[in-house]
């Protein structure tokens, strides 16, 4: 088998007297959606931003493409191709549009210019609003700009943490259809989901997170929503 | 009417000086919550750097520009030396210890140059005085406000159009997410504290040309304007930095021209006093954003 | 008196000892300098405490103490130099202060007096303030009274300074002023004042949510430091017999907060330490700034050698021993067998003082926590849109509903972090929509957070005895029942997980509380510690009487524990009901897994 893009390895994170995630370990193939469900406060946001850097892990490693990833040093991890399009989106606010899609590109001059210019033709709205603050937008065209930042760089894989929170049953459609076209196109998503239905539905493997471990993984066709269901409403252990 | 013509011109110059001191400041307060007490430090810094400069035989431009260039890597220094090691610790002990190496370095002033004030000699076009109708305005006056709006000019658009002030800005509302981009947390820290240190220079220049001395001491009373007009702007905010520092510029000279004569030694603590008076209206300060929770 | 205060009072006698120690050695050894090194070292030693009492307590740096200390200074100079020197000196003075003198003890209440009525007027401005503006605020205060002082020459003579205050001090009188000082400052950190100062210093929002007034708390902390500062100055001015109004500017800041800072801040033994070691660095070094002879070189003066050294000893010391060398221990935490003594007092101080039983349960039925309507916007997204909730005595209920569908913005609208746009919250039948955090907990909310909020620095027993209503219920009690009575003198910060979870519980209930807030108190617990919270919350609720409403992710643990359940979504409610209920409703099941695609239900 090839080697995994994203290998976890008994990954263990604590802060303080918390322990957030106990030895977790999950792999992400090249071309995959891997969906990661649970409820809140499973640990899904801590496994994202570790694997994105921003947390040291107490035990275990994070492999991106075969090599360790800086611990702590996130700036690092985004420029190997990787992207983190956070919870709750994190645009800057009081940015323009525009100047949100910059922070995302690596590059200026031409290159930047083409990569605003696709960004604009895949987001019309976004092209519209370019000169906008970007804390203006609506939530689904503030998520829609987490996106198109991420996408900026070009990345490898792309980490969506709850792409739909807070946003109406519609948006959350192209959103999900959104990323599942991104897959045809060669980048690599692991999505974190509460919404376990609809990941489910648009993801080829995932996995179940509860109380900071994986407590069930498979094919997303095959896993039973009466198990995810167990694990949500606490009937099943 | 003339009179408050002339006082209106000192103030604006002398608020520009303020102004630009003001901004490098909060800029630092913005990107990292460091409220950086040896800044003053640096327009010493500026001040012996063109002193010696002089004393060379260099011209007054040439020793000005040197003297803005090493308040910038005096403050990069200090972030690297001091700031880093502590980059934990929290807004009490970065103040503390900023604080501290204020001290140091006037402790190297004395030692390594001497405790007496230095003369620097300034051109004499400087001291120039033109007469418009009943206006009397130096060149100074002049010359000082050009050059401090041209500053911020310059630094308004380096933070708008360009990359790494693009950086800087996005720093500033969330490092986490400007480092998930991409962007470097030390590149962007570095480039706070040179860009900092080049307005400290900027002003320093200004003030230097001001007093035409520089004693070890020098820092007290641009580091004290600093940090009255950064709280009166409102802590965390450029804008209201720029702006505290024009008020208390115009305010200092108008207690100045206005005050009966008896009360003028007292026209710093009269201007704090009602700084406070507005303070208790507004805690959070002109352009700060009020804090919700109702403790 | 109670076991804190006892503690404080034996904890400041033992250090004056070791400090009476140290002067008796050095007023003793025959050489009149290294006696009047003594009184200054006690000098030292007040102003130091003094100023320990407010920043160490609150733990906002102030710059405006120097202030205090000069305007100490003067009143005392000014009403014990003889009318005599006075009428030479400051003629344009008003008579009634040109010709009165007081004895040396009425002149430094007087000082007392001043300084305290400036802190006072001051402090009205200062405590609206946030902290870090607050401390560029003390600096203000700071340049405001230096230049007053020094422009006033009908009354200062500025930098000339006035002179002629009659010798008073000797080692002995300033050995035991300065003990008389340690113990104020002592006893007024273990007071309730200083207790809950040191609660707000670890965490604010906590401070509040137990019913402490934070602004109240630091208005007399700052005015009752002034005072003391205000005396201490005074002594000081007795000491060097004269009264110079450029001595108390920077220079003089920095050297208080090096004590302070090198010794420890949050400790008064601290601050003791951090006095001598600084006075030794002082004489040692003022020895170098005169130059002195090594076998025939004549060494230069250098002038500044002193605060070089100290500033650089500061830097030196925030790098490597951030909390100073003492930390934040005081004596009787440093040394065993007073360590064994203090917690035996400690103990059965809060045992005797509290009553046994809980401020009687009131027995009453019926809503003690009622929202109607409540709605709230965040730019420009109604994360709490028209929320009605309610919970009577005795009751649990549980508050789920997906990530942002409104529930922790819920329970701020209810315990006043944020103000609701419309709707209004009734505790106890009464409206107190727009009422402090703090006042809702004295009416008897209480609240524990989601990420545990404890007063990290303090011990067990403190942080149970911090909330200013806790004197009334049986913190010992509490303990025993949340199984924490071991750990009673530990640092919070220190303890387990589960046990903070416990300990915040407790300091809830310590409020006495007629209803509990509990914003995910399961969260990262494994399945053992929740079982034993499940029990511990539910006996609590029915013991107390009082009501709880609870957010947790754990449904396992909500469907066990609550009577009723309320779930939103995007800051509605779409369903209440028991638990059976719930698990059986089709919305909420919609709500929490996604609604069903493309029909394939």
């Amino acid at each position: 088998m090839s080697e995994p893009l994203i290998r976890v390895a008994g990954v263990t994170v604590r802060y303080g007297a918390v322990t957030a995630l106990r030895d977790v370990s999950i792999e992400v193939n090249p071309g995959e959606i891997v969906a990661v469900l649970g409820p809140n406060g499973a640990g899904k946001s801590t496994l994202m931003r570790t694997i994105a850097g921003v947390h040291k892990p107490t035990a275990g490693q994070v492999h991106l493409a075969g090599a360790p990833v800086e611990s702590g040093s996130p700036e690092r991890v985004a420029r190997r191709g990787l992207r983190l399009v956070p919870e709750g989106r994190q645009i800057f606010g009081p940015m323009t549009v525009e100047e949100n899609l910059r922070m995302g590109s690596p590059d200026s001059g031409a290159a930047l210019h083409d990569q605003l210019d696709r960004a604009y033709e895949r987001f019309p709205i976004l092209g519209e609003r370019r000169r906008q603050a970007a804390g203006t937008l609506s939530g689904g065209e503030q998520q829609m700009l987490a996106i198109a930042r991420a996408l900026m760089a070009a990345p490898r894989v792309i980490l969506y943490d709850e792409p739909s929170l807070g946003l109406a049953p519609r948006i959350v459609d192209q959103i999900f259809e959104l990323i599942v076209g991104l897959r045809d196109e060669g980048v690599t998503s692991v999505v974190v989901e509460q919404n376990a239905r609809r990941a489910l539905a648009m993801s080829d493997r995932a996995y179940l997170l509860a109380a900071g471990s994986v407590k069930a993984s498979g094919r997303s066709a095959e896993m039973a929503e009466s198990d995810i269901a167990g694990h949500y409403f606490g009937t099943q252990r | 009417m003339s009179q408050f013509l002339q006082q209106l011109l000192n103030g604006l110059s002398l608020g520009s000086i303020y102004a630009v001191l003001s901004l490098g400041l909060a800029m630092i307060y913005g990107t990292l919550g460091i409220l950086n007490f040896a800044y003053g430090e640096l327009i010493t810094i500026t001040g012996y750097t063109m002193y010696f400069a002089t004393q060379a035989g260099l011209s007054f431009a040439a020793a000005a520009a040197l003297g803005a260039i090493a308040a910038a890597v005096a403050s990069v220094l200090m972030q690297q030396l001091v700031f880093r090691p502590l980059q934990r610790a929290g807004f009490v002990t970065l103040l503390f210890a900023s604080f501290a190496l204020s001290e140091v370095l006037q402790g190297v002033f004395r030692q390594a140059v001497s405790p007496r004030a230095k003369g620097i000699p300034l051109p004499d076009a400087l001291s120039n005085t033109i007469v418009l109708g009943t206006l009397r305005i130096s060149t100074l006056t002049i010359i000082t406000f050009v050059v401090a709006i041209v500053a911020l000019a310059v630094f308004a658009v380096f933070m708008r159009r360009s990359r790494a002030g693009l950086h800087m800005r996005a720093a500033a509302l969330d490092l986490t997410t400007t480092r998930l981009q991409g962007v470097s947390a030390g590149r962007v820290i570095l480039l706070a504290f040179a860009l900092s240190g080049t307005l400290a220079g900027i002003a320093g220049v200004l003030w230097i040309s001001r007093t035409a001395t520089v004693t070890p001491s020098t820092g007290a009373t641009p580091i004290l304007v600093g940090f009255i007009a950064v709280v009166l702007g409102g802590l965390g905010s450029t804008v209201g930095a720029v702006v505290g520092g024009f008020a208390f510029g115009l305010l200092e000279v108008f207690l100045e021209a206005y005050l009966p004569l008896g009360v003028v030694p007292f026209q710093f603590a009269i201007a704090l006093v009602a700084i406070s008076v507005l303070l208790y209206v507004r805690p959070e300060g002109l352009f700060g954003k009020a804090v919700e929770v109702k403790v | 008196m109670n076991g804190r205060l006892r503690v404080g009072l034996m904890g400041a006698l033992v250090t004056g000892l070791l400090l009476v120690a140290v002067v008796s050695v050095l007023a003793l050894s025959g050489s009149k300098s290294l006696a009047s090194t003594a009184v200054v070292l006690c000098i030292n030693v007040m102003l130091v405490v003094s100023l320990q009492s407010f920043v160490g307590t609150t733990g906002i740096l102030s710059f405006g103490h120097a202030a205090f200390m000069g305007i100490g200074a003067f009143t005392v100079a000014l009403f014990t130099i003889p009318a005599t020197l006075k009428r030479s000196q400051l003629p344009s003075t008003p008579p009634f202060v040109r010709d009165t003198t007081l004895p040396w003890p009425l002149a430094v209440g007087l000082a007392v007096l001043v300084c305290a009525v400036v802190a006072a007027l001051m402090g009205v401005v200062l405590v609206r303030m946030t902290t870090s503006a607050m401390v560029m605020a003390t600096f203000a205060l700071l340049i405001t009274a230096y230049t007053v002082l020094l422009n006033a020459v009908d009354w200062t003579r500025g930098s000339t300074g006035i002179f002629g205050v009659p010798r008073s001090m000797s080692p002995w009188i300033a050995v035991a002023v300065a003990v008389v000082f340690i113990v104020v400052v002592r006893v007024l950190g273990a007071s309730r004042l200083g207790l809950e100062g040191r609660a707000v210093r670890e965490d604010e929002l906590a401070a509040a949510s137990i019913g402490i007034d934070i602004r109240r708390n630091r208005y007399l902390l700052w005015v009752i430091s002034a005072a003391l500062m205000g005396a201490a100055g005074g002594i000081w001015a007795l000491n060097v017999l004269a009264f110079d109004a450029g001595q108390f500017g920077f220079a003089t800041t920095f050297a208080l907060l090096a004590m302070l800072v090198v010794g420890g801040r949050e400790s008064v033994l601290g601050a003791v330490v951090g006095a001598g070691v600084v006075l030794l660095v002082t004489e040692l070094f003022s020895r170098v700034e005169q130059g002195f002879r090594i076998g025939g070189f004549e060494l230069p003066r250098i002038t500044g050698t002193v605060q070089f050294v100290l500033a650089l000893l500061i830097i030196l010391a925030l790098i490597w021993r951030p909390e100073g060398i003492i930390g934040r221990a005081e004596i009787e935490e440093l040394v065993a067998p007073l360590r064994r003594w203090a917690q035996g007092v400690r103990v059965r101080g809060n045992a005797t003082t509290a009553p046994d039983i809980v401020a009687e349960p009131s027995m009453s039925a019926g809503i003690v926590l009622e929202g109607r309507g409540l709605s709230r916007s965040f730019s420009g997204v109604r994360a709490v849109d028209g929320i009605d909730i309610q919970v009577e005595r005795g009751e649990i209920l549980g508050l789920i509903g997906p990530n942002g569908s409104g529930k922790s913005t819920l329970l701020n609208l209810m315990s006043g972090v944020s103000a609701p746009d419309a709707g209004d919250v009734l505790l106890n039948g009464v409206v107190v929509t727009s009422t402090t955090v703090h006042s809702r907990a004295r009416a008897g909310l209480g609240r524990t957070f989601q990420n545990i909020r404890l007063f990290e620095h303090l011990s067990v027993l403190d942080n149970i005895s911090a909330p200013p209503r806790s004197e009334a219920v049986a913190g010992l009690a509490l303990l025993t029942r949340l199984n924490l009575a071991d750990v009673l003198a530990a640092e919070a910060g220190t303890l387990s997980y589960g046990q903070q979870r416990r300990l915040e519980i407790a300091r809830a209930l310590a409020t006495a509380p007629a209803v509990i807030l509990m914003d995910e108190p399961a969260a990262g617990m494994n399945e053992e510690e929740s079982d034993s919270l499940l029990r511990d919350i539910r006996n609590l609720a029915a013991e107390e009487n009082c009501g709880v409403i609870i957010i947790d992710h754990d449904l396992r643990l909500i469907m066990r524990l609550c009577d009723r359940i309320q779930v939103l979504e995007t800051g509605r409610t779409i369903a209440i009901g028991t638990p059976e209920e719930i698990a059986q409703n089709a919305q909420v099941r919609a709500a929490y897994l996604g609604d069903p695609v493309g029909g394939d239900e």
